[in-house]
């Protein structure tokens, strides 16, 4: 057997991203598995991570059960640590990925409203359809609101062109102008609610960035009211818990829904312990300098995993990747449970009850402040 | 028609040692009437004064006369006068906010699968609450919630007697009927017209024990074979909360239910610790209803939480040294803080000061963490100095409130 290489890069219908599909052959040369590996940079707080991106991992039917998938599996976490890669992230089916050391990261949070609650709303601005003309003002909106939002990708790199169908999501996509015809914000609904929503007759948003919080009335005004949604009894918007627009929502009596899956959805894992630690010291040392009580902190901190030791020299805040590990404090446990503490989905006091996590008490406050607990998110518009 | 005002100690049928208010009319007493309970609540480090409102209730016949509104007019100057801070109360909807109470408490349900669950193993011992208990279980609770905006402080003599000797009558069922997923809006039973049958059925109290037999964590569940329901927890260390899933998926699985509820703060561990078990988290941020609060004395409150806001403003490293006066109006009243060097001050003297103008009933959303600064600077009846945003940030960040059910009333 034998694996062939496919890259898509220049593939019209997806053309934000880098895309390679590896396949397996047969020696008759026949496909029997395959998956495809998108290449971005993600977001660590304010750094940035090169993150292999799955999807699209399939066998053909009557080649199933036999270790095929397993093997183009391993065979891309290999490639992908030759070439340099940080982190992977998959959105996975339940109990396959962990597997291979992947670990749910990223939860799955919607807020939602009774349309009838916003029915007061008063529209201040107006709002259009989305025009490609519009995608240079789109990308610098995303990039202001999510410059420290762990998980999201960098919409730039080759160029982000437009919303395109993701996830099986049909996006319809708005944009909000000022009394200058300026773009002040964008939103994207789902044309095809069938897809993400359990139930019926719901008006689903997935996507949003802004300029500032005045046009989040206006907003709202249109889902309530608007043509296209006029018979939904809910308004439902997939954002993260802590964004500013779900924080308006509570003003409707809003309910925020996060499921944290186990062993599915949304799973990360790290490739290359060294280089994501490395590339992690600037924003940790940003964490580290907010806190009154830890911003002069000293010590080493040696991160021991199933795939590799690394040290971190803490030098009154300021944060280096150093090789010598005398006198270091210890933090052991499997890469998949450094992942999650990393993307803010469990607590070093968590992670210190479980039995293969070994951590000295006196750092644990330290441990707390360099990788708090977050609301980590990927906007349905850059799935895969 | 006058109103009387009577103070209760000992019956059997009341929740704590309360003021009773009533309204009565010619040739019929008590027609409407309301109960308020008196205690110290937390704002993060600091107490407060705080008048709870409980058991609002006009007889039928008498309904629609605006007689409950004579008893919660002066059951609120009542507060003033005796030097009351805040008020809080668990409402119905839309009714309240006409004396100015504002939703502030979210209702949060974490749910999971009692298959999920039975993976827990158990390692320390669990059994009934008895009476001997009760120092340690306010121990842990004192400890626990020390900086939880919202909570109670637990006086002793009090919560011994409504939760460990006498009964404990105050599950999640209290008058709220459980659904986490909105799917019915807020509903009450005890006034409410939806379900005049509606009886609280309680809760089960527990401790976990170590191998010496001391007591290192409490739990309550509701008494009810309906659901599984854990509505109140503490801790000595994390360690025992696999213990606790383990006896709440037996408890699930002996009542035959195959989900398990606990209502507990979003951040609190053992919140993070279901993580591990496929949980799913529900908020509901109610308008209108639910666990709402006013500011009652303006002054005071905001003395008592001076150094609070001091502690904050001194984990923030950039804003620690920052100096300043901030002049916050409200249809109570003007206050002004002083912050020289990040030491806080309430000061008579208010000239120079950054302008925050806002309803109080705005003020006590923020307050409480249920909206940031930046969320009601866009309000028309809010005006703040931009300048001075980052600092309103700091000192009253988004939080998690909450009020357990043993303490609701």
């Amino acid at each position: 057997m034998k694996f062939n290489y496919y890259d898509a890069l220049n593939r019209v219908e997806r053309p934000a991203l880098s895309v390679t599909w590896i396949s397996l052959l047969t020696e008759d040369e026949e496909m029997v598995s395959q998956l495809g590996l998108r290449e971005y940079q993600m977001r660590f707080g304010s750094a940035h991570l090169k993150l292999g991106g799955i999807d699209g991992v399939g066998t053909k039917e009557e080649h199933r059960n036999k270790g095929y998938s397993r093997h183009v599996m391993e065979h891309t976490i290999a490639l992908m640590n030759e070439n340099g890669y940080d982190v992977s992230m998959l959105f996975g089916i339940p109990n396959f990925y962990h597997k291979f050391g992947y670990a749910t990261a990223i939860p799955e949070t919607y807020v939602e409203f009774d349309t009838k609650d916003a029915q007061t709303t008063v529209p201040t601005y107006q709002i259009r359809k989305f025009e490609t003309e519009d995608a240079p003002k789109i990308v610098d909106l995303y990039a202001a609101n999510n410059a420290e939002r762990t998980g999201t990708p960098l919409r730039t790199g080759i160029g982000w062109k437009e919303f395109t169908r993701r996830a099986g999501i049909v996006p319809d996509p708005y944009v909000v102008l000022n009394e200058a015809d300026a773009v002040i914000g964008y939103f994207v609904c789902n044309s095809d609610n069938t897809k993400i929503d359990a139930i019926d007759r719901n008006c689903t948003l997935f996507d949003i960035g802004f300029q500032d919080r005045t046009i989040f009335e206006t907003i709202v005004h249109f889902l309530a009211h608007g043509v296209a949604y006029t018979s939904a009894e809910r308004i439902r918007c997939a954002v993260p818990a802590d964004h500013p627009f779900a924080i308006f929502c509570r003003r409707y009596g809003c309910r925020t829904h996060t499921y944290t899956p186990k062993d599915h959805m949304g799973m990360m894992r790290i490739i290359n312990q060294s280089s994501t630690l490395k590339k992690i010291t600037g924003a940790l040392e940003k964490r580290l300098q907010r806190d009154a009580d830890l911003g002069q902190w000293s010590g080493k901190l040696l991160f021991s995993t199933d795939i590799g030791q690394d040290c971190f020299e803490i030098d009154r805040g300021n944060v280096a990747y150093t090789d010598s590990q005398a006198n270091a404090f210890h933090l052991e446990m499997p890469q998949d449970k450094l992942i999650q503490l990393m993307m803010g989905r469990r607590s070093i006091k968590d992670l210190a009850v479980e039995s293969d996590v070994w951590v000295n008490v006196g750092i644990i406050p330290v441990l707390d402040t360099l990788f708090p607990l977050g609301h980590s998110h990927i906007w349905w518009s850059d799935r895969f | 028609m006058k109103i009387d005002s009577v103070f209760l100690t000992e019956a059997e049928h009341v929740r704590a040692e309360q003021w009773m208010f009533g309204l009565s009319i010619e040739g019929e007493e008590w027609v409407s009437s309301l109960g308020l309970i008196e205690y110290q609540m937390r704002f993060g480090s600091a107490y407060l004064k705080m008048g709870g409102i409980r058991a609002v209730g006009t007889r039928e016949e008498h309904r629609n006369k605006g007689y409950s509104r004579r008893v919660m007019e002066a059951t609120i100057a009542f507060m003033t006068e005796n030097g009351f801070d805040v008020s809080m109360l668990f409402g119905i909807s839309n009714f309240y906010h006409k004396f100015s109470y504002a939703t502030v408490i979210p209702e949060i349900w974490i749910d999971f699968r009692r298959e999920e669950a039975q993976a827990a193993v158990s390692t320390y011992q669990i059994r009934k609450v008895e009476m001997e208990d009760g120092p340690k279980i306010l121990m842990l609770y004192a400890a626990n919630n020390a900086e939880r905006t919202g909570t109670q402080v637990r006086e002793e003599t009090r919560w011994k007697r409504y939760n460990v000797e006498r009964y404990h009558p105050y599950g999640s069922d209290f008058g709220v009927f459980v659904d986490p997923y909105g799917e019915k809006s807020l509903t009450f039973g005890r006034y409410g017209t939806s379900d005049s049958n509606w009886q609280r059925k309680g809760v089960d109290l527990f401790v976990v024990l170590d191998e010496g037999d001391d007591v290192i964590g409490y739990f309550a569940c509701d008494a009810t074979e309906e659901n599984c329901i854990l509505c109140d927890i503490g801790f000595q260390n994390e360690t025992i909360f696999e213990t606790v899933v383990r006896f709440l998926a037996d408890r699930a699985k002996r009542i035959g239910v195959s989900q398990l509820l606990c209502h507990i703060p979003i951040d609190h561990p053992f919140a993070i610790f279901c993580r591990r078990y496929d949980c799913r988290t529900h908020i509901h941020n109610w308008k209108n209803s639910g666990g709402m609060m006013r500011i009652i004395n303006q002054s005071s409150t905001l003395e008592k939480i001076t150094g609070e806001l001091e502690k904050r403003l001194q984990r923030a490293d950039y804003l620690s040294q920052w100096s300043g006066k901030l002049l916050i109006s409200t249809d109570l009243g003007q206050d002004c803080l002083e912050i020289d060097r990040g030491s806080i001050a309430h000061t008579n003297g208010q000239a120079n000061a950054f302008h925050l103008e806002m309803p109080q009933d705005k003020l006590i959303q923020l307050m409480m963490g249920r909206r940031s600064i930046e969320d009601l600077a866009i309000e028309p009846d809010v005006s703040v100095s931009a300048e001075i945003i980052p600092v309103l940030d700091t000192l009253f960040p988004l939080g998690h409130p909450h009020v357990w059910w043993l303490d609701r009333f």
